[in-house]
Protein backbone atom coordinates (compact mmCIF):
# COMPACT_ATOMS: atom_id res chain seq x y z
CA UNK A 1 0.00 0.00 0.00
CA UNK A 2 2.89 2.34 1.22
CA UNK A 3 3.71 3.13 -3.01
CA UNK A 4 0.27 3.62 -3.81
CA UNK A 5 -0.52 6.06 -1.45
CA UNK A 6 -1.28 10.02 -2.65
CA UNK A 7 0.40 12.75 -0.54
CA UNK A 8 0.16 16.03 -1.47
CA UNK A 9 2.57 18.94 -0.85
CA UNK A 10 0.77 21.26 1.55
CA UNK A 11 2.02 24.83 2.42
CA UNK A 12 1.78 26.14 6.29
CA UNK A 13 2.65 29.11 7.60
CA UNK A 14 4.96 29.12 10.83
CA UNK A 15 4.92 33.10 12.40
CA UNK A 16 5.76 35.76 12.66
CA UNK A 17 3.77 35.30 16.08
CA UNK A 18 4.98 32.11 17.35
CA UNK A 19 6.51 31.13 20.57
CA UNK A 20 9.17 28.92 19.20
CA UNK A 21 10.14 31.31 16.43
CA UNK A 22 12.25 33.35 19.20
CA UNK A 23 10.59 36.66 17.86
CA UNK A 24 9.00 37.86 15.08
CA UNK A 25 9.96 35.60 12.21
CA UNK A 26 8.19 33.97 9.58
CA UNK A 27 8.70 30.93 7.80
CA UNK A 28 7.06 29.30 4.55
CA UNK A 29 6.81 25.68 5.11
CA UNK A 30 5.88 23.32 1.89
CA UNK A 31 5.59 19.75 3.96
CA UNK A 32 4.72 16.61 2.96
CA UNK A 33 3.26 15.55 5.92
CA UNK A 34 5.09 16.40 8.62
CA UNK A 35 8.47 16.12 6.44
CA UNK A 36 9.94 19.83 5.43
CA UNK A 37 10.20 19.68 2.02
CA UNK A 38 10.70 23.53 1.66
CA UNK A 39 11.26 26.76 4.43
CA UNK A 40 11.59 29.71 3.07
CA UNK A 41 12.57 32.58 5.87
CA UNK A 42 10.31 35.59 5.43
CA UNK A 43 12.67 38.15 7.68
CA UNK A 44 12.25 41.36 8.75
CA UNK A 45 9.48 42.12 10.70
CA UNK A 46 11.68 43.72 13.30
CA UNK A 47 13.74 45.99 10.99
CA UNK A 48 13.94 49.42 12.39
CA UNK A 49 16.67 50.96 9.85
CA UNK A 50 19.39 51.44 12.53
CA UNK A 51 22.19 51.39 9.98
CA UNK A 52 19.96 54.88 8.46
CA UNK A 53 19.75 55.70 12.37
CA UNK A 54 23.48 55.78 12.29
CA UNK A 55 23.77 58.24 9.46
CA UNK A 56 21.56 60.78 11.75
CA UNK A 57 23.09 60.65 15.06
CA UNK A 58 26.52 61.21 16.58
CA UNK A 59 29.27 58.76 16.82
CA UNK A 60 28.78 58.53 20.96
CA UNK A 61 24.61 59.30 20.21
CA UNK A 62 24.86 55.60 18.52
CA UNK A 63 25.90 53.10 21.08
CA UNK A 64 21.76 52.96 22.77
CA UNK A 65 20.98 51.98 19.53
CA UNK A 66 23.74 48.77 19.55
CA UNK A 67 21.35 47.86 22.52
CA UNK A 68 18.47 47.25 20.69
CA UNK A 69 20.63 45.50 17.53
CA UNK A 70 20.58 42.43 19.76
CA UNK A 71 18.81 43.01 23.24
CA UNK A 72 19.83 39.41 24.56
CA UNK A 73 23.74 40.60 24.61
CA UNK A 74 23.35 44.17 24.84
CA UNK A 75 26.75 44.72 26.81
CA UNK A 76 28.65 42.52 24.10
CA UNK A 77 26.72 45.39 20.93
CA UNK A 78 27.66 47.89 22.68
CA UNK A 79 31.43 46.93 23.69
CA UNK A 80 31.69 45.47 19.81
CA UNK A 81 30.81 49.48 18.61
CA UNK A 82 32.83 51.59 21.02
CA UNK A 83 35.82 49.29 19.75
CA UNK A 84 35.50 50.17 16.54
CA UNK A 85 35.39 53.50 16.80
CA UNK A 86 37.85 53.96 19.44
CA UNK A 87 40.11 51.68 16.92
CA UNK A 88 39.06 54.77 14.18
CA UNK A 89 40.00 57.64 16.73
CA UNK A 90 42.70 55.54 17.86
CA UNK A 91 41.16 56.27 21.43
CA UNK A 92 43.43 54.76 24.69
CA UNK A 93 40.74 52.93 27.38
CA UNK A 94 42.05 52.91 30.77
CA UNK A 95 42.96 49.93 32.14
CA UNK A 96 40.46 49.60 34.74
CA UNK A 97 37.77 50.11 32.46
CA UNK A 98 38.96 47.01 30.24
CA UNK A 99 38.50 44.90 32.88
CA UNK A 100 34.87 46.16 33.93
CA UNK A 101 33.94 45.71 30.16
CA UNK A 102 35.31 42.38 30.10
CA UNK A 103 33.65 41.18 33.18
CA UNK A 104 29.75 42.75 32.29
CA UNK A 105 30.75 41.50 28.38
CA UNK A 106 31.04 37.50 30.26
CA UNK A 107 28.49 38.15 32.85
CA UNK A 108 26.31 39.01 29.91
CA UNK A 109 27.52 36.19 27.49
CA UNK A 110 26.43 33.93 30.37
CA UNK A 111 23.48 35.62 30.67
CA UNK A 112 22.66 35.25 26.94
CA UNK A 113 24.09 31.83 26.60
CA UNK A 114 21.22 30.62 29.57
CA UNK A 115 18.72 32.13 27.57
CA UNK A 116 19.27 30.17 23.97
CA UNK A 117 20.37 26.70 26.17
CA UNK A 118 16.93 27.64 28.26
CA UNK A 119 15.11 28.52 24.92
CA UNK A 120 16.04 25.43 23.11
CA UNK A 121 14.81 23.11 26.06
CA UNK A 122 11.51 24.88 26.16
CA UNK A 123 11.02 24.45 22.54
CA UNK A 124 11.47 20.64 22.53
CA UNK A 125 9.16 20.83 25.32
CA UNK A 126 11.34 20.97 28.42
CA UNK A 127 9.86 23.92 30.33
CA UNK A 128 11.76 23.29 34.00
CA UNK A 129 15.15 24.40 32.35
CA UNK A 130 13.81 27.07 31.15
CA UNK A 131 12.41 28.96 34.67
CA UNK A 132 15.69 27.53 36.16
CA UNK A 133 17.89 29.16 33.86
CA UNK A 134 15.63 32.09 33.70
CA UNK A 135 16.22 32.88 37.70
CA UNK A 136 20.04 32.34 37.19
CA UNK A 137 19.45 35.37 34.47
CA UNK A 138 17.53 37.64 36.61
CA UNK A 139 20.87 37.39 39.35
CA UNK A 140 23.25 38.45 36.52
CA UNK A 141 20.33 40.95 35.78
CA UNK A 142 20.77 42.24 39.36
CA UNK A 143 24.40 42.49 38.45
CA UNK A 144 24.45 44.48 35.62
CA UNK A 145 21.90 46.62 37.01
CA UNK A 146 24.18 47.63 40.11
CA UNK A 147 26.69 48.39 37.60
CA UNK A 148 24.44 50.67 34.94
CA UNK A 149 20.70 51.04 35.95
CA UNK A 150 19.81 49.11 33.63
CA UNK A 151 18.31 45.50 33.30
CA UNK A 152 18.27 45.24 29.24
CA UNK A 153 19.29 47.67 27.40
CA UNK A 154 22.61 49.17 28.86
CA UNK A 155 23.76 51.85 27.44
CA UNK A 156 27.23 50.94 30.01
CA UNK A 157 30.23 51.08 27.40
CA UNK A 158 31.00 54.32 26.22
CA UNK A 159 33.97 55.44 23.16
CA UNK A 160 36.75 55.15 25.77
CA UNK A 161 35.90 53.31 28.84
CA UNK A 162 32.52 53.03 30.66
CA UNK A 163 29.67 55.15 31.41
CA UNK A 164 30.15 55.18 35.51
CA UNK A 165 32.21 53.82 37.82
CA UNK A 166 31.02 50.10 39.42
CA UNK A 167 29.69 50.61 42.84
CA UNK A 168 31.60 49.22 46.08
CA UNK A 169 30.98 45.00 46.80
CA UNK A 170 30.42 45.10 43.36
CA UNK A 171 33.19 42.37 42.55
CA UNK A 172 32.40 40.82 45.89
CA UNK A 173 28.82 40.29 44.92
CA UNK A 174 29.33 38.71 41.47
CA UNK A 175 32.01 36.31 43.20
CA UNK A 176 29.54 35.00 45.66
CA UNK A 177 27.27 34.61 42.48
CA UNK A 178 29.42 32.44 40.58
CA UNK A 179 29.98 30.14 43.81
CA UNK A 180 25.82 29.91 43.76
CA UNK A 181 25.92 29.23 39.89
CA UNK A 182 28.14 27.02 39.54
CA UNK A 183 26.41 24.54 41.00
CA UNK A 184 23.11 26.28 39.32
CA UNK A 185 25.21 24.81 36.09
CA UNK A 186 25.74 21.05 37.86
CA UNK A 187 22.15 20.90 38.28
CA UNK A 188 21.39 22.25 34.61
CA UNK A 189 24.01 19.57 33.08
CA UNK A 190 22.06 16.87 35.08
CA UNK A 191 18.51 18.18 34.33
CA UNK A 192 19.48 18.43 30.35
CA UNK A 193 22.76 17.56 28.92
CA UNK A 194 22.58 14.29 30.11
CA UNK A 195 19.16 13.85 29.50
CA UNK A 196 18.43 10.87 27.30
CA UNK A 197 15.39 12.69 25.53
CA UNK A 198 17.02 16.01 24.97
CA UNK A 199 20.43 13.93 23.55
CA UNK A 200 18.00 12.15 21.53
CA UNK A 201 16.44 15.14 20.21
CA UNK A 202 19.56 17.27 19.33
CA UNK A 203 22.04 14.60 18.58
CA UNK A 204 22.51 13.94 14.41
CA UNK A 205 19.98 16.69 13.51
CA UNK A 206 20.70 19.62 10.92
CA UNK A 207 24.65 18.57 10.81
CA UNK A 208 26.96 21.34 9.81
CA UNK A 209 30.28 20.55 8.29
CA UNK A 210 33.26 22.85 8.78
CA UNK A 211 32.95 23.73 4.93
CA UNK A 212 29.25 24.74 5.03
CA UNK A 213 29.73 26.52 8.41
CA UNK A 214 32.35 28.81 6.51
CA UNK A 215 30.31 29.05 3.30
CA UNK A 216 27.73 30.29 5.34
CA UNK A 217 29.62 32.78 7.57
CA UNK A 218 28.69 30.81 10.35
CA UNK A 219 30.53 32.55 13.47
CA UNK A 220 30.72 32.29 17.15
CA UNK A 221 29.24 29.05 18.59
CA UNK A 222 27.48 27.78 15.37
CA UNK A 223 31.27 27.83 14.13
CA UNK A 224 33.13 26.04 16.70
CA UNK A 225 30.32 23.61 16.76
CA UNK A 226 31.03 22.59 13.53
CA UNK A 227 34.95 21.77 14.87
CA UNK A 228 36.29 25.04 13.81
CA UNK A 229 38.44 26.56 16.68
CA UNK A 230 38.28 30.28 15.85
CA UNK A 231 37.63 32.96 18.56
CA UNK A 232 38.36 36.64 18.12
CA UNK A 233 38.89 36.67 21.66
CA UNK A 234 42.37 34.38 20.90
CA UNK A 235 42.76 34.94 17.26
CA UNK A 236 42.87 38.90 16.40
CA UNK A 237 43.13 39.44 20.51
CA UNK A 238 41.53 42.79 22.22
CA UNK A 239 41.20 44.44 25.03
CA UNK A 240 42.54 42.10 28.03
CA UNK A 241 41.85 38.67 27.06
CA UNK A 242 45.07 37.98 26.05
CA UNK A 243 46.26 38.16 30.06
CA UNK A 244 43.40 35.66 31.06
CA UNK A 245 43.99 31.73 31.09
CA UNK A 246 40.90 30.33 28.96
CA UNK A 247 39.82 27.57 26.54
CA UNK A 248 37.98 27.89 23.44
CA UNK A 249 35.66 24.48 23.83
CA UNK A 250 34.42 23.27 19.74
CA UNK A 251 32.41 20.70 18.64
CA UNK A 252 33.59 17.09 19.21
CA UNK A 253 30.36 15.08 18.24
CA UNK A 254 30.09 13.81 22.00
CA UNK A 255 27.13 12.29 21.09
CA UNK A 256 26.17 12.40 17.35
CA UNK A 257 28.48 14.09 14.14
CA UNK A 258 30.45 16.85 14.81
CA UNK A 259 27.99 20.02 14.11
CA UNK A 260 25.22 18.67 15.12
CA UNK A 261 22.46 20.37 17.47
CA UNK A 262 23.79 19.08 20.52
CA UNK A 263 27.36 19.87 19.54
CA UNK A 264 26.00 23.80 18.93
CA UNK A 265 24.17 23.65 22.13
CA UNK A 266 27.23 21.44 24.11
CA UNK A 267 29.50 24.13 22.38
CA UNK A 268 27.59 26.98 24.39
CA UNK A 269 27.39 25.32 27.90
CA UNK A 270 31.04 24.98 28.16
CA UNK A 271 31.41 28.67 27.28
CA UNK A 272 29.43 29.47 30.21
CA UNK A 273 31.97 27.04 32.28
CA UNK A 274 34.77 29.50 30.37
CA UNK A 275 33.37 32.40 31.41
CA UNK A 276 33.35 31.82 34.46
CA UNK A 277 36.47 31.17 34.37
CA UNK A 278 37.55 34.44 32.87
CA UNK A 279 35.47 36.42 35.67
CA UNK A 280 37.39 34.71 38.43
CA UNK A 281 40.79 35.69 36.87
CA UNK A 282 39.31 39.14 35.81
CA UNK A 283 37.64 40.05 39.34
CA UNK A 284 41.10 39.46 41.12
CA UNK A 285 43.06 41.36 38.73
CA UNK A 286 41.20 44.39 38.19
CA UNK A 287 43.19 47.47 39.40
CA UNK A 288 41.66 50.65 40.82
CA UNK A 289 41.90 53.83 38.67
CA UNK A 290 40.09 55.96 36.32
CA UNK A 291 37.41 54.45 34.15
CA UNK A 292 36.83 56.41 31.01
CA UNK A 293 39.73 57.79 29.16
CA UNK A 294 39.88 61.43 27.39
CA UNK A 295 37.89 61.10 24.28
CA UNK A 296 37.06 64.42 22.47
CA UNK A 297 32.82 64.90 22.83
CA UNK A 298 33.26 66.11 19.18
CA UNK A 299 34.72 63.03 17.27
CA UNK A 300 35.58 62.89 13.91
CA UNK A 301 37.41 59.86 12.33
CA UNK A 302 39.64 60.53 9.41
CA UNK A 303 38.16 59.62 5.81
CA UNK A 304 37.91 56.00 5.41
CA UNK A 305 36.70 52.23 5.45
CA UNK A 306 37.41 50.35 8.55
CA UNK A 307 35.63 46.68 9.07
CA UNK A 308 35.95 46.03 12.85
CA UNK A 309 35.41 42.50 14.17
CA UNK A 310 34.09 41.29 17.84
CA UNK A 311 33.47 38.24 19.32
CA UNK A 312 29.50 38.32 20.97
CA UNK A 313 27.86 35.62 22.41
CA UNK A 314 26.42 34.71 18.75
CA UNK A 315 29.81 35.29 17.36
CA UNK A 316 31.93 37.52 15.47
CA UNK A 317 30.25 41.10 14.67
CA UNK A 318 31.44 42.94 11.97
CA UNK A 319 30.68 46.46 11.84
CA UNK A 320 31.73 48.30 8.67
CA UNK A 321 32.01 51.70 8.87
CA UNK A 322 32.42 54.49 6.38
CA UNK A 323 33.64 57.93 7.64
CA UNK A 324 34.37 61.23 6.11
CA UNK A 325 35.00 63.08 9.18
CA UNK A 326 32.04 64.67 9.83
CA UNK A 327 30.05 64.08 13.46
CA UNK A 328 28.11 61.11 12.28
CA UNK A 329 28.68 57.79 10.39
CA UNK A 330 28.59 58.42 6.47
CA UNK A 331 27.68 54.50 6.46
CA UNK A 332 27.43 51.88 9.01
CA UNK A 333 26.89 48.29 8.48
CA UNK A 334 26.68 45.55 10.89
CA UNK A 335 26.78 42.05 9.99
CA UNK A 336 25.67 39.90 12.97
CA UNK A 337 25.87 36.40 13.41
CA UNK A 338 21.67 35.66 13.42
CA UNK A 339 21.55 36.73 9.61
CA UNK A 340 24.31 34.14 8.18
CA UNK A 341 22.50 31.88 10.72
CA UNK A 342 19.69 32.35 9.20
CA UNK A 343 20.64 32.19 6.01
CA UNK A 344 21.50 28.67 5.87
CA UNK A 345 17.86 27.60 7.19
CA UNK A 346 16.93 26.79 4.05
CA UNK A 347 19.18 24.09 3.21
CA UNK A 348 19.32 22.48 7.01
CA UNK A 349 15.67 22.08 6.95
CA UNK A 350 15.32 19.86 4.18
CA UNK A 351 13.97 16.88 4.96
CA UNK A 352 13.05 17.34 8.59
CA UNK A 353 10.11 17.02 10.60
CA UNK A 354 8.42 20.35 11.63
CA UNK A 355 9.00 20.12 15.35
CA UNK A 356 12.87 19.41 14.35
CA UNK A 357 12.99 22.97 12.90
CA UNK A 358 12.07 24.21 16.03
CA UNK A 359 15.31 22.64 17.43
CA UNK A 360 17.32 24.26 14.59
CA UNK A 361 16.36 27.33 15.23
CA UNK A 362 16.86 27.04 18.84
CA UNK A 363 20.03 25.19 18.36
CA UNK A 364 21.70 27.95 16.27
CA UNK A 365 20.48 31.09 18.91
CA UNK A 366 18.98 33.38 16.00
CA UNK A 367 17.78 36.57 18.01
CA UNK A 368 15.11 38.79 15.54
CA UNK A 369 16.30 41.76 16.27
CA UNK A 370 19.76 41.41 15.41
CA UNK A 371 18.82 39.75 12.43
CA UNK A 372 16.84 42.06 10.89
CA UNK A 373 18.14 45.64 12.47
CA UNK B 1 49.06 38.71 3.55
CA UNK B 2 48.94 41.87 3.64
CA UNK B 3 46.82 44.19 1.03
CA UNK B 4 49.49 45.21 -0.59
CA UNK B 5 50.83 41.81 -1.55
CA UNK B 6 47.47 39.99 -2.59
CA UNK B 7 47.14 43.06 -5.35
CA UNK B 8 49.89 41.69 -7.41
CA UNK B 9 48.46 38.23 -7.41
CA UNK B 10 45.14 38.86 -8.23
CA UNK B 11 46.26 41.71 -10.77
CA UNK B 12 48.04 38.41 -12.70
CA UNK B 13 44.61 36.36 -12.80
CA UNK B 14 42.38 39.28 -14.25
CA UNK B 15 42.70 41.99 -17.06
CA UNK B 16 40.84 44.36 -15.48
CA UNK B 17 43.04 47.29 -13.45
CA UNK B 18 43.21 47.13 -10.29
CA UNK B 19 44.04 50.07 -7.61
CA UNK B 20 45.30 49.64 -4.24
CA UNK B 21 43.40 52.20 -2.10
CA UNK B 22 45.07 53.38 1.34
CA UNK B 23 43.63 55.30 4.41
CA UNK B 24 43.91 56.00 7.51
CA UNK B 25 42.07 52.16 8.11
CA UNK B 26 44.05 50.20 5.98
CA UNK B 27 44.04 49.13 2.28
CA UNK B 28 41.19 48.15 -0.27
CA UNK B 29 41.52 47.09 -3.40
CA UNK B 30 38.93 48.60 -6.08
CA UNK B 31 37.88 46.40 -8.69
CA UNK B 32 36.50 47.17 -12.15
CA UNK B 33 32.31 46.46 -11.84
CA UNK B 34 33.37 43.57 -14.92
CA UNK B 35 35.86 41.89 -13.66
CA UNK B 36 34.59 41.73 -9.67
CA UNK B 37 33.43 38.21 -10.37
CA UNK B 38 36.86 37.25 -12.23
CA UNK B 39 38.63 38.72 -9.33
CA UNK B 40 36.44 37.16 -6.56
CA UNK B 41 36.76 33.64 -8.43
CA UNK B 42 40.62 33.86 -7.75
CA UNK B 43 40.85 35.34 -4.43
CA UNK B 44 38.49 31.96 -3.54
CA UNK B 45 39.99 29.65 -5.65
CA UNK B 46 43.98 30.36 -5.91
CA UNK B 47 45.45 28.48 -2.99
CA UNK B 48 47.74 31.05 -1.76
CA UNK B 49 45.08 33.79 -0.85
CA UNK B 50 42.19 30.85 -0.27
CA UNK B 51 39.04 33.11 0.94
CA UNK B 52 36.69 30.73 2.08
CA UNK B 53 34.23 33.45 3.61
CA UNK B 54 32.67 36.11 2.45
CA UNK B 55 32.51 37.87 6.01
CA UNK B 56 30.52 41.34 4.88
CA UNK B 57 28.91 42.57 1.63
CA UNK B 58 27.00 45.79 1.60
CA UNK B 59 27.15 49.33 -0.49
CA UNK B 60 27.37 53.27 0.33
CA UNK B 61 25.40 56.13 -1.59
CA UNK B 62 28.31 58.38 -2.78
CA UNK B 63 27.89 60.82 -5.24
CA UNK B 64 25.99 59.43 -8.58
CA UNK B 65 26.73 55.91 -7.42
CA UNK B 66 27.17 52.92 -5.48
CA UNK B 67 29.98 52.06 -3.33
CA UNK B 68 29.95 48.03 -3.04
CA UNK B 69 32.27 46.53 -0.04
CA UNK B 70 33.29 43.11 -0.44
CA UNK B 71 34.72 41.56 3.03
CA UNK B 72 36.49 38.16 2.39
CA UNK B 73 38.35 36.16 5.17
CA UNK B 74 40.09 32.82 4.79
CA UNK B 75 39.81 30.69 7.86
CA UNK B 76 43.21 28.93 6.29
CA UNK B 77 45.52 32.16 6.33
CA UNK B 78 43.69 33.90 8.69
CA UNK B 79 44.16 37.29 6.41
CA UNK B 80 41.66 39.80 5.43
CA UNK B 81 40.64 41.55 2.26
CA UNK B 82 38.23 44.33 1.20
CA UNK B 83 37.12 44.82 -2.07
CA UNK B 84 35.12 47.36 -3.31
CA UNK B 85 33.76 48.39 -6.64
CA UNK B 86 31.55 51.22 -8.09
CA UNK B 87 28.33 51.06 -10.08
CA UNK B 88 25.88 53.62 -11.26
CA UNK B 89 22.54 54.13 -9.21
CA UNK B 90 20.40 51.62 -9.98
CA UNK B 91 22.98 49.60 -11.76
CA UNK B 92 23.86 45.99 -11.78
CA UNK B 93 26.94 43.37 -10.92
CA UNK B 94 27.85 40.31 -11.12
CA UNK B 95 26.93 37.95 -8.58
CA UNK B 96 28.96 36.18 -6.38
CA UNK B 97 26.21 33.75 -4.87
CA UNK B 98 27.66 31.07 -6.65
CA UNK B 99 30.82 31.17 -4.57
CA UNK B 100 29.76 31.70 -1.60
CA UNK B 101 26.42 30.79 -0.30
CA UNK B 102 26.20 33.78 2.25
CA UNK B 103 26.29 36.10 -0.55
CA UNK B 104 22.68 35.10 -1.53
CA UNK B 105 21.56 36.76 1.60
CA UNK B 106 23.94 39.88 1.97
CA UNK B 107 22.86 40.57 -1.97
CA UNK B 108 19.64 40.65 -1.58
CA UNK B 109 20.13 43.01 1.68
CA UNK B 110 22.42 45.23 -0.54
CA UNK B 111 19.85 44.94 -3.68
CA UNK B 112 16.66 45.72 -0.77
CA UNK B 113 18.10 48.80 0.50
CA UNK B 114 20.36 50.75 -1.67
CA UNK B 115 18.77 49.16 -5.23
CA UNK B 116 21.58 47.96 -6.55
CA UNK B 117 20.50 44.50 -9.04
CA UNK B 118 22.65 41.09 -8.89
CA UNK B 119 23.27 39.64 -12.08
CA UNK B 120 22.72 36.21 -12.04
CA UNK B 121 21.18 36.04 -8.30
CA UNK B 122 19.05 32.30 -7.93
CA UNK B 123 16.37 34.39 -5.80
CA UNK B 124 16.74 38.51 -5.78
CA UNK B 125 14.03 39.79 -4.26
CA UNK B 126 13.42 42.22 -1.28
CA UNK B 127 14.27 40.85 2.48
CA UNK B 128 14.02 43.49 5.18
CA UNK B 129 11.22 45.37 3.74
CA UNK B 130 8.27 44.46 1.95
CA UNK B 131 7.68 43.26 -1.58
CA UNK B 132 5.25 46.39 -1.99
CA UNK B 133 7.55 48.99 -0.75
CA UNK B 134 8.85 51.90 -2.95
CA UNK B 135 12.27 53.10 -2.72
CA UNK B 136 15.66 52.05 -1.36
CA UNK B 137 15.83 53.77 2.24
CA UNK B 138 19.87 53.47 2.39
CA UNK B 139 20.29 55.96 -0.26
CA UNK B 140 21.14 59.15 0.76
CA UNK B 141 18.21 61.16 -0.82
CA UNK B 142 15.28 58.98 0.07
CA UNK B 143 12.41 60.30 1.32
CA UNK B 144 10.60 59.48 4.33
CA UNK B 145 7.56 57.92 3.64
CA UNK B 146 4.30 59.93 4.90
CA UNK B 147 2.15 57.04 4.68
CA UNK B 148 2.61 53.17 3.44
CA UNK B 149 -1.12 51.21 3.31
CA UNK B 150 -2.66 53.46 4.86
CA UNK B 151 -0.45 53.21 7.91
CA UNK B 152 0.37 57.50 8.77
CA UNK B 153 3.73 58.05 9.13
CA UNK B 154 3.48 61.99 9.09
CA UNK B 155 4.60 64.09 11.92
CA UNK B 156 2.46 64.31 14.87
CA UNK B 157 1.08 67.68 16.32
CA UNK B 158 3.41 66.75 19.46
CA UNK B 159 6.49 66.02 17.46
CA UNK B 160 6.02 69.31 15.40
CA UNK B 161 5.69 71.70 18.90
CA UNK B 162 8.88 69.73 20.15
CA UNK B 163 10.72 70.76 16.86
CA UNK B 164 13.40 73.21 17.20
CA UNK B 165 12.72 76.54 15.50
Amino acid sequence: MGKSLKTEIMTINMGPQHPSTHGVIRFIIKTDGEIIHECIPDVGYLHRSIEKIAEAVSWQGFVPYTDRVDYLAAMNANWAYCTAVEKMIGAEVPRRAEFIRVIVGELNRISSHLIAIGATAMDLGAFTPFIQLLREREYINDLLEMACGARLTYNYISIGGVNWDVPPNWTEKIGEFLDHFELAMEQMNRLISYNRIFINRMANLATVSAETAIDYCFVGPNLRASGVKYDLRKDIPYSVYPELDFEIPVGEGREGAVGDCYDRYYVRAMEIRESIKILRQALKMMPEGEFQGKVKNNIKPEAGVAYVRHETPRGDTGYLIQADQKTSPYRLKIRTGSFTAMAAIPELAQGVFIADLVAIIGSLDVVAPELDR
Amino acid sequence: METQNILPLLQSKTQGALELIEDAYGATIKVPAEALLEVCRAAKESPELAFDCLMSQTGSHVGESIQLFYVLFSYQHKHELILTSEVPLGGSIDSVAGLWAIADWLERETFDLLGVSFKGHPDLRRIMLPEDWEGHPLLKDYPTPMEYNGIDNSPSEITQSFKVK
